[in-house]
């Protein structure tokens, strides 16, 4: 890969690492605490492909002894390997990856995510006294399954979650939570029962109440009173 | 010396030859400008969810690397190799676990990680020690450990897990060669770097190199690992997680082959779910020891007699460190 090629892929890659963190996209990939560092990164990797093109003597190749022509060399050749990184940019920009949705969610029925102590703990608390009470989607599945869903009994609760489906005509409202990046995102999923299934991957705001003693074992169900349509929230994972 | 006979041959075909960078840039006009007819024949939901894994490991693990190069490049231009043998000491016996201790105040990536332990060697410093560096200047560092433990928020164990492995391999390496491999023949073709020439043109230079280097590994682990999780079907997926011999040899032959750099791996081994802790430490503590890449280098730097020894001991040497420490503290 000559030294000039390079140059346009770091400055690519660095481009769009800083177009994706500029706005809300690079939610869709990773944390929100990624943002800076992928400015950061974006930043460096443009100015190093300055220095790479325009740095001191960076163009005089054709120094006078042998050992500098050898380390010129060396740092020049770059494995082909290293023509992989023009994919994310293409990908990216071709594909526009969306947020993880209901075809990852119906696949990965069999992971269950383990609560964190913390989400344990706020399960415990009591829910606000507002009614219906919102409730992330996780949150409602770590009370039905770690409290015998004492909290949920008898109150209407409010979620939003994207539609999955499953195989026996069942509707679900389901959430991803992330641990580092969308690369190891769990599907959490609530059964709605009560309402027909608004389309496949469509984001919806539901109000119901939890059905008693179910999601102790499995996946907890709500009987659903109302269905609304909603847009998808900017942060999509919890 | 300098002037080459490509010189002469590219300015008579000027006319006809185009650079590569305009045959980049053509490339990536076209795709630019045919991204909207393009876009409704990729909008499959499989292929959209390859995209969005693929796109999060490497957004996610970039920075890291680029932490990590920069932080290598400061050190390589800094600090010489002189005054690195000046503080190894005399009795090999000891040199060596120095050498692992030595690899978590050196962040070095893999690529650069063969030449030196090269020119160590040729300026006097014992086999086994240097040896040892190899193994875990690209293992131990902190700028592993903490992609480490952003990989895996909330889990102490298994970043110390995947250090104390690292570190174990490293030095019973080095322990096994000193004492046993005393007769293989190592070829010495490197003498050393000579006079630098501007330490900003060299920075910038081994920055990139390593940067793109290792970036393109990254890339093709993280299409590997996203596939695996879009396309590979459950049940086959889980079938080989559930069983502990056969997921630890996968992902130990995995890491072989994919030879990521080791500041990104934890991401990658992050998106593993089915798989079990032991199985994923096996990932990372494999993969900065040995890989086709570390592989070929050592070969073409050391000699094909060296690396038949060499490769072997590295791999059993890390899964069954990364499987007892998995067992032990995770």
């Amino acid at each position: 890969m000559k030294s000039t090629t390079q140059a346009v892929l770091l400055t690519l890659t660095g481009a769009v690492l800083l177009r994706l963190a500029m706005g809300d996209v690079y939610l869709r990939y990773v944390n929100t605490w990624m943002r800076w560092p992928l400015v950061a990164c974006g930043v460096i990797l443009i100015l190093l492909s300055i220095g790479h093109l325009w740095g001191p003597g960076a163009q005089s190749e054709e120094d006078g002894d042998c050992e500098d022509e050898d380390e010129v060399e060396q740092h020049a050749h770059v494995s082909s390997a290293a023509w992989l990184l023009f994919l994310p940019s293409i990908v990216v920009f071709l594909v526009a990856p969306p947020a993880l949705g209901a075809y990852l969610a119906e696949r990965n029925t069999s992971l269950v995510a383990e609560p964190t102590a913390g989400e344990r703990k706020a399960a415990l608390t009591p829910l606000p006294a507002t009614d219906p009470a919102p409730v992330s989607v996780t949150e409602f599945f770590v009370r039905a399954r770690y409290d015998q869903g004492l909290t949920l009994v008898g109150r209407s609760v409010e979620m939003v979650g994207f539609v999955s489906l499953d195989g026996d005509g069942n509707w679900y409202v389901t959430r991803f939570g992330i641990n580092c990046c969308a690369a190891d995102a769990t599907p959490t999923r609530v059964r709605a029962i009560g309402a027909e299934a608004p389309p496949r991957d469509q984001w919806v705001r539901v109000v119901g109440v939890w059905v008693e003693g179910s999601g102790t074992k499995g996946v907890p169900a709500i009987d659903v009173s109302e269905v609304e349509h909603v847009q998808a929230p900017r942060v999509e994972y919890e | 010396m300098t002037e080459t006979t490509s010189d002469v041959s590219s300015t008579d075909q000027r006319a006809r030859r185009p650079e590569q960078v305009e045959v980049v840039f053509l490339i990536l006009m076209a795709l630019g400008i045919s991204q909207r007819w393009l876009i409704p024949h990729l909008d499959h939901p499989a292929l959209a969810t390859w995209s969005t894994i693929f796109v999060a490991i490497v957004v996610q693990a970039i920075p890291f690397l680029v932490g990590g190069v920069l932080l290598a490049g400061v050190i390589s231009t800094v600090l010489s190799e002189k005054a690195l043998r000046r503080l190894v000491p005399e009795r090999v016996a000891i040199g060596v676990p120095v050498a692992g201790v030595a690899g978590f105040a050196l962040p070095g990536c893999e690529c650069a990680s063969v030449p030196v332990a090269s020119s160590m060697i040729g300026r006097g410093v014992a086999p086994a020690v240097a040896l040892t560096f190899l193994l875990s200047a690209p293992a131990v560092n902190p700028v592993v450990l903490v992609s480490t433990a952003v990989a895996f928020p909330g889990r102490p164990d298994i970043v110390s897990a995947r250090f104390l492995a690292s570190l174990v391999t490293a030095v019973v390496v080095g322990w096994l060669w000193m004492r046993f491999a005393g007769k293989v023949p190592m070829l010495q073709r490197h003498t050393g770097h000579g006079a630098r020439t501007g330490t900003f043109r060299a920075f910038v230079a081994s920055v990139s190199h390593d940067f793109l280097h290792a970036a393109g590994f990254l890339v093709l682990g993280a299409m590997v690992a996203a596939a695996i999780n879009t396309f590979v079907p459950r049940s086959v997926i889980d079938g080989v997680a559930g069983q502990a011999v056969v997921a630890v040899i996968t992902l130990a032959v995995f890491a072989f082959v994919v030879a990521m750099c080791s500041e990104a791996d934890a991401f990658v081994a992050a998106s593993l779910n089915a798989f079990s802790d032991t199985a994923k430490l096996v990932f990372m503590v494999v993969g900065p020891a040995m890989d086709v890449k570390l592989a070929s280098m050592e070969a073409g730097e050391f000699g094909t007699a060296f690396a038949l020894r060499f490769v072997p001991l590295v791999m059993v040497t890390a899964v069954l460190s990364a499987c007892a420490f998995g067992w032990w503290l995770v």
